[in-house]
């Protein structure tokens, strides 16, 4: 990338210690990630429970704060930011969409309360009547019509989808340039999800706000997003525009994920028994390769060198041995 | 549990009413939630009662409660309802008039005790950590001191100091319990995404707590004023049965205090102890007879079980059960 | 024609509330043959959990059923009291549930559970340690767990591995039918595959029946005979899976299959079912799927659909009653054949 990302992260860990005073355990939930969002596009972070995806969604809203590393937002190091004003002005630019509809929104409070709260925190310069008007066009924005009998309901009368979409209101409320989408979808009913999907490509194209679509589920993903990112066990494994990781995945995870994820549409049934095993609880781990355990392809530097990503075309990064070793001999996959 | 599992996979079917949303809401399902409880209706008629008492004594018991005029230690005669203290006094007066004392000192002290227990509870439950700690160490520290030799002896150190004194040591002896349930309920709550939310968002920690977790636990607050209450009628009394506590007032525990001293129960003029007792008594349950109207207000669980007879292909099965949870929508 | 093994006819199960009952299943007819794999799906608050567990016998107040029965090899297992229940329970039918990872005593170890539901469903030499060691491993054995995980505790093993054991524990007494649900909605991608895979293998080699309760369609495409799809309550269709992927039917079924995203193949814009399933206190008159449906009729307003036969389906739609628009053959299916 020529330009500057609009976000990138710079061999961002955090660990968490475990145990209690004495215990010097530590589980490393996210470690050394390289992540770039550019303007206008959505990207998704791919990745089952525990791989550090939700831990990469809090580190990005601020909400922790990294153990070490960089995230850099518009090339300034907002993990250092100290002010609180500095804290505000990037919390209104970047902000956070959470998972379950049912608890992300104050049950005593109409729906517009969020809203309304995140006008007077960000945009204190206008007055009452703005801030309403604000709140119409952004429920407006969402599909949350018409806007001003939306305003004045209850989170209880509203469906699991309506209330996502007053998630998203929330965070447009702010004008951000980012925002953080943790699951959105994933617990809501099938027939659902595409109202919300199809929300967050018209947000990036008629808004130009840039989505980090954070999901374990692939089709979703490869519907959304422009370019998509894997996770594993902490660990960015793969990075790259969507339709070429899907068709070509180069990192052996990957390659597993694309062909467990059952398609409703087309009848393949990929034989996966040589999967077996599950994610690793990152705890004080070792050099090397964490998907090794489970690697059909495992040779021996995957046991002493952490692999990292490595171009394996344009745009597109993975890190593995086996598959660096393939682009190097210029072999095809 | 039972119905967890017969609800099944997570997504419960709405059946049951909503938890309460919004302040409109609230006040018009508490409304019809005391309509339909006896235990609400009962304590809050009484309670209702010994407030207008409290209010306007001159209704009811024309006359000085000071005054002691009449002849002295008369059991219950024409004219002297509850009888005659050893100087003179009319009981029955005393009784109407030592409301208004009492009262003020038991909200005065719920109210105390409840902010307080709000304030320590709710700030370590969101804090967490090292402020946790201490907090914790704190209500841990009020809670196991044994509280009537402390009241005892506070109350030596302050005695001549009267009402004040009263309410400021049940104050300080009476918040610790509240706060433990608060910081309790306020744990469970973390969980809740909205609290994350409202942190993304930017809002500040006295914001969050104020106003995104305290307004979910309002139920748990006028529970702790209630029991608070109940707690201080009856220890209120107590102390200044015993004598701690401006004797020249005139509260109910006071009365007690004099109808012991003159052996009022042995000297057949039994109603100047029983009536203050009783008294405290009747206050004391009106407080507990709403608290357990609130509980099952905001716990289903806890209703008293509505039997249905239901005709089925299986034989006609009864059906004994609890209501179901609140579940979300 | 064999007597199915499962016979559910007219079910109705309604939640009684103070205010309106909510009538969660509604006159629900269903068969499972011998060593059939059939899929019960839906999105939340379709009532395929509450009919799971009305088959299964674990239905507790508020919930109740109102009508129908259910006979399990010609037995009405509603007019059974709790002991002869317990006997058929997992002798003949087992369980698994959603929350099954759970639903281990985390004091005991696998064996020490696996002893205890033997002991209760066996007497005498079948319920010795010595028995119970040797099923036990053989159970674990069947579902891909190293018998040396016997003596574990629940919170030795990850989440795949629990979910596997509360399936060999559902197999200890080689059950003529495994009720399932949603047992893999907790595992990643890769595990429910997994787990998928094992349980139509374990079908397959032992002959049970498996009725699997999901919302996740695309889960059940490779593995079942038929699906069911639930809709408010009632059925909408029930067709062998490969005609329900191909051909759907009901419009609510094709919505539901239009509404995935598709990881394969061209990318094509998803439209899903936009709006909610109706207030089950209050179902509105005709059916149920009308205000949703992007292909109502008028009539579908005011006529409550009945159930008709297509081929090898069974439709509650209008569109199939032979009066207007689609093709079928205009009967009601009464007893399914």
């Amino acid at each position: 990338m020529s330009e500057t990302p609009l976000l990138a992260t710079d061999a961002l860990s955090r660990h968490f210690r475990l145990g209690g005073l004495f215990s010097s355990r530590t589980l490393h939930a996210v470690d050394d990630v390289d992540l770039q969002i550019g303007e206008r596009e959505i990207v998704a972070l791919v990745g089952e429970s525990g791989s550090g995806k939700s831990t990469m969604a809090r580190l990005l809203a601020l909400l922790y704060r990294p153990t070490t590393g960089k995230i850099l937002f518009r090339g300034k190091d907002v993990a250092a930011i100290r002010s609180r004003a500095d804290l505000r002005r990037y919390r209104a630019q970047v902000p956070m969409v959470f998972q379950d509809p049912y608890s992300s929104i104050n049950p005593v409070y109409r729906v517009s309360h969020g809203v309304l709260r995140a006008l007077a925190l960000h945009r204190p310069s206008l007055t009452r009547a703005e801030r309403m008007a604000e709140a119409e066009r952004v429920f407006e924005t969402v599909g949350l019509t018409p806007a001003r009998d939306m305003l004045r309901k209850f989170p209880y009368e509203m469906s699991g989808g309506q209330r996502q979409r007053v998630g998203f209101a929330q965070a447009l409320a702010v004008n951000p340039s980012l925002i953080l989408a943790d699951e959105p979808v994933s617990m809501l009913d099938v027939s659902i999800r595409a109202g919300i999907l199809n929300l967050m490509l018209d947000l990036r194209d008629r808004i130009g706000v840039s989505i980090l679509f954070i999901t374990h589920d692939i089709a979703s993903a490869r519907y959304v997003a422009d370019r998509i990112a894997v996770m594993y066990a902490g660990h960015l494994v793969e990075t790259g525009p969507t339709e070429e990781v899907l068709a070509n995945p180069r990192h052996p995870y990957s390659q597993l994920l694309v062909s467990a994820v059952p398609d409703p549409h087309s009848p393949i049934d990929v034989d996966v028994s040589a999967a077996a095993g599950e994610p690793p609880r990152v705890i004080d781990p070792a050099e090397g390769c964490r998907f090794m355990p489970r690697c059909p392809l495992a040779i021996e530097i995957c046991g002493r060198v952490t692999p990292r990503l490595t171009p394996m075309g344009p745009d597109h990064a993975a890190a593995c041995h086996v598959a660096a070793q393939q682009v190097a001999a210029g072999a095809a996959v | 549990m039972g119905n967890q599992i017969a609800l099944g996979s997570g997504q419960a079917i709405a059946v049951a009413e909503q938890p309460l949303q919004g302040w409109r809401d609230a006040r018009r399902r508490l409304t019809q939630a005391i309509v339909r409880s006896r235990k609400a209706m009962l304590g809050l008629l009484l309670i209702a009662f010994v407030v207008v008492l409290s209010l306007f004594p001159g209704l009811i018991a024309p006359g000085d409660p000071h005054a002691a005029i009449y002849d002295p230690n008369l059991g219950s005669v024409a004219g002297h309802p509850f009888g005659t203290t050893q100087i003179g006094e009319d009981v029955f007066t005393q009784l109407v008039y030592g409301t208004r004392l009492t009262l003020i000192i038991t909200v005065v002290v719920g109210l105390l005790t409840t902010i307080l227990s709000v304030i320590v509870g709710l700030t370590a439950a969101y804090l967490g950590g090292a402020a946790d700690r201490v907090l914790s160490l704190l209500t841990d520290v009020f809670l196991i001191i044994p509280t009537l030799p402390l009241l005892i002896v506070l109350s030596a150190y302050l005695s001549g100091s009267g009402t004040i004194a009263i309410i400021g040591v049940l104050t300080v002896t009476g918040w610790a319990f509240g706060a433990r349930q608060l910081r309790a309920q306020g744990l469970s709550m973390r969980t809740r995404d909205f609290l994350e939310a409202a942190r993304a968002r930017g809002e500040g920690s006295t914001y969050i707590i104020l106003m995104e977790i305290l307004p979910n636990m309002l139920s748990l607050v006028v529970a702790t004023f209630l029991s608070s209450a109940v707690y201080t009628v009856a220890t209120a009394a107590g102390l200044q049965f015993l004598g701690l506590g401006n004797s020249n007032d005139i509260t109910w525990g006071t009365m007690l205090h004099y109808a012991q001293q003159n052996g009022a129960l042995w000297s057949g003029n039994a109603l100047w102890a029983l009536a203050p007792g009783g008294a405290v008594a009747l206050l004391g349950a009106a407080f507990a007879l709403l608290n357990y109207a609130f509980d099952e207000l905001t716990n289903p669980a806890l209703r008293p079980v509505r039997r249905r007879l239901l005709a089925s292909t299986t034989g006609g099965s009864r059906l004994d059960g609890a209501r179901p949870d609140p579940a979300h929508g | 024609m064999a007597e199915p093994l499962l016979t559910v006819r007219g079910l109705s199960v309604a939640y009684l509330a103070e205010s309106a009952d909510v009538v969660a299943v509604d006159a629900v007819d269903l068969d499972v043959a011998d060593g059939e794999f059939l899929a019960i799906v839906g999105e939340s608050g379709c009532g395929k959990s509450t009919l799971l567990f009305a088959i299964a016998g674990l239905l507790s107040p508020p919930a109740q059923v109102i009508a129908g029965e259910i006979r399990f090899r010609g037995t009405d297992m509603a007019r059974l009291d709790d002991a002869a229940l317990r006997h058929l329970r997992w002798r003949d039918f087992s369980v698994v549930l959603q929350s099954a990872m759970n639903a281990l005593n985390p004091m005991k170890s696998i064996e020490a559970q696996f002893g205890d539901a033997m002991r209760a469903h066996l007497s005498g030499s079948g319920a010795s340690k010595a028995a119970i060691h040797a099923r036990t491993a053989e159970v674990l054995r069947l579902v891909g767990i190293d018998p040396v995980h016997a003596s574990s505790y629940p919170h030795q093993l990850s989440g795949g591995m629990r979910q596997r054991a509360m399936i060999a524990m559902a197999l200890l007494f080689t059950p003529q039918l495994v009720i399932m649900d949603e047992p893999s909605s907790a595992l990643d991608v890769v595990a429910q595959r997994s787990l998928m895979r094992q349980v139509k293998d374990l079908q397959q080699s032992l002959g049970f029946a498996v009725v699997f309760v999901t919302h996740d369609m695309s889960l059940v495409r490779s593995y079942s005979d038929r699906l069911m799809v639930m809709y408010a309550g009632q059925l909408a269709e029930l067709a062998p899976t490969e005609s329900c992927f191909e051909r759907p039917l009901h419009p609510y079924s094709r919505g539901l299959l239009d509404a995935f995203p598709s990881i394969r193949g061209p990318r094509v814009p998803l439209f899903g079912i936009p709006g909610s399933p109706p207030d089950l206190a209050h179902p509105p008159a005709g059916c149920r799927f009308a205000p949703r449906c992007p292909r109502v009729m008028d009539r579908c307003l005011t006529t409550e659909p009945d159930v008709f036969e297509v081929g090898a389906s069974q439709v509650r739609c209008l569109l199939y009653d032979g009066l207007g628009t689609g093709a079928g053959v205009a009967k009601p299916a009464g007893v399914a054949s």
